[in-house]
């Protein structure tokens, strides 16, 4: 019988190479990946961000995590039948124009990809238009900004108004973060969230694709 | 002809420099490009700003060198100018401080995570770090300064770069959250942890810049000083967390607030001040005026 609550526990504390080989004997012991997916490394996912959000967990924690919870992920992928996970939502992330700054973005990106959506990571120094461009290609749900500077966010309102000119914001909802962000300042861009941290960007995320929390 | 910095520091409070990245921006540096690029484009830019802090009394200036390893050049393309870029830096901050005062190498982070975080082995950033300090040194600082760090690993592969590199005179800083995050580093570092391993590293000299909360170094001072009391701790805060504005961004705290601000880091145990993100010559000059000369 496989055990999906250790499997759980073993992407809770970062062990990756216990989290790969407790994958691959649920799946040799026949689990469904979804199953495997839904009951053992969303929830261990979710319970890292609610640590990281108490205090208890800082950024290595939650890295380590996100890092076993991907290698046993790729375990599973090799068995999950096309169409038979549907992604909480599909987000393209990138740090904006003139910005190279990625800890915080690529943060976001595991944290998210943990909580079940399907990430689109365009990197740094992300120009507008190719925001729009990824948006389009993708049918995403979310496009996600990241700034560390005070001088780089102001490339968050042009994205937003990109997004506007080419009519996607009827179907793309704007989040931002990053150092030099604020909730006040999402709001003044006209962006639909502001995320103070991975694990606020995740419940953001969540709750503007209409998913539970 | 200055003493040895050690020497300087048995004579009272050093005072640092104030910020050089908004200084910068202030002086027209677009958007969008590094400070370190323009060392190789507009050296009179950057001269600039050393020798306004070394007039409002700045006793020691740190090089305009803190994105240069060669690991964060390499995302701009200048990887193979990194030792040019660094003594450089060194160079154009001697020039303006001469024979009379100090000089620090400035090494921030590398901007990637070390192993296991990422994918950063910690003896590869050691050895980019060790280059970049040897550059600095050639172009004739007094020793090395490694601030901004969040993660305590990094900070301490940086320490020992610098001292593999011959530097005999070593500050580390680490960026402290506030109150809410527990005083500690985004990483989780707390200021006992960084005090501990950084001296234990071979740092001279180990504090606190810039951060969330600048008001907390205080806090974190005194908790350094707690657990290490005989060595100097360095407070360097931001003049404030940037407020954004229509006509661009603004540090809420004005010089005579912010030598106040600095004076309860100075009471808590720092022994090296200076200023951070925001901070003017304008704020040095305050800050001058309250130490005794």
């Amino acid at each position: 019988m496989a055990d999906l609550s250790a499997l759980k526990a073993s992407v809770l504390n970062g062990k990756r190479v216990v989290a790969e080989t407790l994958a691959r004997e649920a799946l040799a012991a026949g689990v469904d990946p979804v199953v495997v997916m839904k009951e053992a490394l969303i929830p261990a996912m979710n319970e890292v961000g609610e640590k990281f959000t108490a205090g208890e967990y800082f950024v290595p924690e939650m890295l380590v995590a996100a890092k076993a919870m991907k290698a046993a992920m790729e375990v599973l992928r090799t068995k999950l039948v096309a169409g038979s996970f549907t992604p909480a939502g599909k987000v393209v992330i990138g740090t904006v124009r003139g910005d190279l700054h990625d800890i915080g973005k690529n943060l976001v990106k595991v944290m998210l990809e943990g909580a079940g959506f399907e990430v689109i990571d365009l990197g740094v120094d992300v120009a507008p238009e190719k925001f729009v461009e990824a948006a389009k290609q993708h049918s995403a749900q979310l496009v996600a900004m990241s700034a560390l500077l005070t001088t780089t966010m102001l490339a968050m309102p042009d994205t937003v108004k990109a997004l506007d000119a080419a009519g996607l914001r009827g179907k793309v909802k704007v989040m931002v973060g990053g150092a030099a962000t604020t909730e006040a300042f999402a709001k003044e861009i006209n962006a639909d969230g502001y995320g103070a941290d991975a694990a606020g960007a995740v419940s953001l995320a969540r709750k503007l694709v209409g998913a539970p929390a | 002809m200055r003493t040895s910095l050690a020497e300087r520091l048995k004579r009272g409070i050093v005072l640092l420099d104030g910020a050089m990245g908004t200084e910068l921006i202030r002086a027209g540096l677009p958007n969008g490009k590094v400070p370190e690029a323009w060392l190789l484009e507009r050296p009179d830019a950057i001269g600039a700003v050393h020798a306004a802090y070394l007039a409002a009394g700045s006793d020691l200036v740190y090089t305009c060198t803190f994105g240069g390893t060669s690991i964060k050049l390499r995302r701009l393309g200048l990887e193979a100018q990194a030792g040019e870029i660094n003594r450089l830096g060194a160079r154009a901050a001697r020039a303006a401080a001469g024979e009379d005062r100090w000089v620090l190498g400035d090494i921030g982070p590398t901007g990637e995570l070390l192993d296991p975080m990422g994918d950063l082995e910690e003896i590869v950033a050691q050895a980019a770090f060790a280059a970049q300090a040897k550059a600095l040194l050639e172009g004739g600082a007094d020793g090395i300064v490694v601030e901004t760090m969040t993660d305590l690993n990094e900070a301490a592969a940086a320490v020992r770069g610098a001292k593999e590199a011959g530097a005999r005179f070593i500050i580390a800083t680490m960026s402290f959250e506030g109150a809410s995050k527990s005083f500690r580093t985004m990483m989780g570092t707390t200021p006992e942890q960084a005090v501990t391993a950084l001296a234990e590293a071979g740092a001279t000299a180990v504090g606190a810049n810039c951060g969330g909360d600048p008001p907390a170094l205080a806090t974190v001072i005194a908790r350094m000083r707690a657990v290490a009391p005989g060595l100097p701790l360095v407070a360097k805060p931001n003049a404030g967390m940037p407020v954004h504005e229509a006509g661009g961004d603004v540090h809420p705290v004005g010089p005579d607030q912010f030598a106040a601000l600095v004076k309860t880091m100075i009471d808590a145990g720092a022994t090296i001040v200076g200023g951070c993100c925001g901070s003017s010559p304008a704020h040095l000059a305050a800050l001058r005026a309250i130490l005794p000369s």
